[in-house]
């Protein structure tokens, strides 16, 4: 399968949490790459660790121990604000309980992502524009969050993950929280998307998501237990 | 960039109208009474100095009792001045000149109408109408000065002519002092100090007959010498006084004051009110920064997600901190501006009622300085105030804060 270089790259992972007196193990030694314009699952048991892995993809949370390579480079030398240029630029969240800012209407959000990147305000609101459009939301550019029901919810926080036109899309559990026939529109969305060349990594629950993907990691305990592709 | 922050940071301010509006509360208080202390305080200082100015500052007060402020200290227990202490005080080292008056209350009376007020008896010698003719406290609008030949003639303050009867009153017409009839011969131009703007004018003489007084004065006005220096010649005056009335130093039964003095007394309230009114001022705004951070705090902890999901776009943590110091500005750039409002409000009252008593010098001044240096301040009142809620939230850790609790 692919044979390019891997965009992102887990060695031997491993993330302990502090819980009070209790350490939680939430990853132990995972491995694993992520490479150009493929469409990866991530399954496996709630508490596996597939929202932890995720989030160390998209540099959203570091590793206690092991490293993370972006473009085959360590990416524990690189400053805070340099993370979040890549989260800004290079990545896109897509979340289950969709994550907007409550108190900015659909198209603040979705512009918002190219404020902290410093686009000027006309490019900003003609780039949401078009990306409302193509997730079908433009009629709706000035709601708040709280007036749109999920699916519609999770269409503007796919317009946000891609608005700085990243390479990667994580979506975690993009599904989770919306009907069946509303999940399978957003993941013939998702898929549409690797089409047109993004890289996806999308964690789910639901066998028949996961089997529309090129590769499914399983996850359990916080170890990789099964690879298929 | 500015302009989106402030886009983020007004949204959340407007959905927290009632807490943010308690939390301005302190910065609104401190810059009201900030505000109302600096457009006064200028306006106070120029009152006192032009009713100064009009009297002279080469002048000396004495008068029976402890010390007073002005020439109407004349209760009964206190040992009258006399005549006698006023030839003491003309002979004493470096007084130019000096005159006693007589102040009375007594009843005035017009067409009829009855009313009480202050009587002065000036002397109507050649050299003390020059003397008195010279404060600027006296002088007359309409009609004319004392003659050496009056006797039973009054000059009126403006506030007597033309607020106390309910016709202004004007020269040649005829009021009656304690029953005695008296024509009247000038009116005073308004002043601004109540004092000599409620007065009536008359000889002397005439006082000490209708009053039924032969030696009393109630006050001796002095003028230095241009050679001295007028606290010593106070000096002077009281050693002199002292041995005349037999009382020994410290237990003085009247007071000296020079004009200088005077003013430094009441330089001094001023500066005690000016004092109180800055730490009011100070405390207010202490405790509204510490509301502010208060608020600010609490506003982390409750965007904790929003931050989450900031970072998670790619905010970085100066864009997390910008965004709280321009929020916990805003909040303090609300409060100073209603407490501008609410100052010159204050100040402008102050004014009013000023003008309503007559002291006409009282005026508030309004700057736009003044108002583009409180609105600064209170921003950065407000952004100090937010500086450590600000870098707490700019250190989340983004999964951290995306976590539920
Ligand atoms: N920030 C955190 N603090 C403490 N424990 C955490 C934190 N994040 C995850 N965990 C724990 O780590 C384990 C893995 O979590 P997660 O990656 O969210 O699992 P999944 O997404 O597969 O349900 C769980 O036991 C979870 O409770
Ligand atoms: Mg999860």
């Amino acid at each position: 399968m692919a044979k390019k270089g891997a965009i992102i790259e887990l060695r031997d992972v491993w993330k302990t949490y502090q819980m009070g007196a209790t350490t939680v193990q939430a990853l132990r030694g995972i491995s694993l790459q992520i490479f150009e314009d493929e469409f990866v699952a991530v399954q496996g048991p709630s508490g596996s660790g597939k929202s932890t892995s995720v989030n160390m993809i998209g540099c959203l949370d570091l590793p206690t121990k092991g490293s993370i390579f972006l473009d085959g480079k360590d990416i524990s030398k690189l400053s805070e604000s340099e993370l979040a240029q890549i989260r800004g630029r290079r990545i896109g969240f897509v979340f289950q309980q969709f994550n907007l800012i409550p108190t900015l209407s659909a198209i603040e959000n979705v512009m918002l992502p190219m404020t902290f990147q410093g686009v000027p305000f006309e490019k900003r609101r003609e780039r949401a524009e078009n990306l409302l459009k193509l997730v079908d939301m433009d009629d709706r550019a000035n709601h708040r969050p709280s007036e749109l029901s999920g699916g519609e919810q999770q269409r503007i926080a796919i317009a946000r993950a891609l608005v700085n036109d990243p390479e990667v899309v994580l979506a975690d559990e993009p599904t989770g929280n919306l009907d069946s026939k509303t999940g399978a529109m957003i993941m013939d969305f998702l898929k549409k998307l690797n089409k047109e060349g993004k890289t996806i990594v999308m964690v789910t629950h639901d066998n028949n998501l996961a089997r529309k993907a090129e590769r499914v990691i399983f996850l359990k305990d916080g170890e990789i237990v099964k690879h298929l592709s | 960039m500015i302009r989106d922050y402030l886009r983020i940071s007004f949204f959340n301010f407007k959905n927290r109208k009632l807490r943010a509006f308690l939390t301005v509360v302190g910065i609104l208080i401190g810059m009201t009474a900030i505000i109302s202390l600096i457009s006064l305080g200028q306006g106070m200082k120029d009152a006192i100095n032009s009713e100064f100015e009009s009297v002279g500052i080469d002048r000396i007060i004495i008068s029976a009792g402890g010390a007073s402020f002005g020439p109407m200290g004349s209760s009964l227990a206190v040992k009258q001045l006399t005549e006698d202490d006023l030839d003491v005080v003309k002979k004493s080292k470096g007084v130019e000149k000096a005159e006693g008056i007589l102040f009375k209350t007594a009843k005035i009376e017009f067409n009829g109408k009855v009313v009480y007020a202050q009587v002065g008896g000036t002397p109507t010698d050649a050299d003390s109408r020059k003397e008195i003719e010279n404060v600027g406290l006296f002088k007359v609008e309409d009609g004319r000065q004392f003659k050496e030949s009056d006797k039973y003639a009054a000059i009126l303050g403006y506030s007597v002519a033309h607020d106390m009867f309910k016709k202004d009153l004007k020269t040649g017409e005829k009021i009656l002092i304690n029953d005695a009839e008296f024509k009247i011969v000038g009116l005073q131009r308004k002043v601004g100090s109540i004092i000599h703007d409620n007065l009536v004018r008359i000889p002397l003489s005439t006082a000490r007959e209708i009053f039924n007084e032969k030696t009393e004065v109630s006050s001796i006005f002095a003028r230095t010498n241009p050679g001295f220096v007028p606290s010593d010649v106070a000096e002077n005056i009281k050693s002199d006084l002292r041995k005349h009335r037999n009382v020994k130093e410290g237990e003085e039964d009247f007071s000296v004051q020079t004009s200088q003095q005077l003013i430094s007394s009441l330089n001094t309230i001023l500066t005690l009110v000016q004092v109180v009114i800055t730490g009011i001022a100070a405390i207010s705004l202490f405790v509204g920064g510490v509301g502010i951070m208060n608020t600010m705090y609490t506003a982390v902890t409750e965007r904790r997600k929003d931050i989450g999901i900031m970072k998670s776009i790619g905010a970085k943590n100066s864009h997390i901190l910008i965004l709280f110091l321009i929020e916990s500005g805003m909040i303090g750039i609300v409060g100073g501006a209603l407490g501008i409002i609410l100052g010159f409000g204050i100040s402008f009252l102050v004014q009013l009622i000023a003008e309503a008593y007559g002291i006409v010098t009282l005026k508030a001044s309004f700057s736009l300085f003044l108002i583009g240096g409180a609105l600064i301040f209170s921003f950065l009142m407000g952004t100090i105030s937010g500086v450590t809620p600000a870098i707490q939230a700019s250190k989340l850790q983004p999964v951290e804060a995306l976590r539920k609790k």
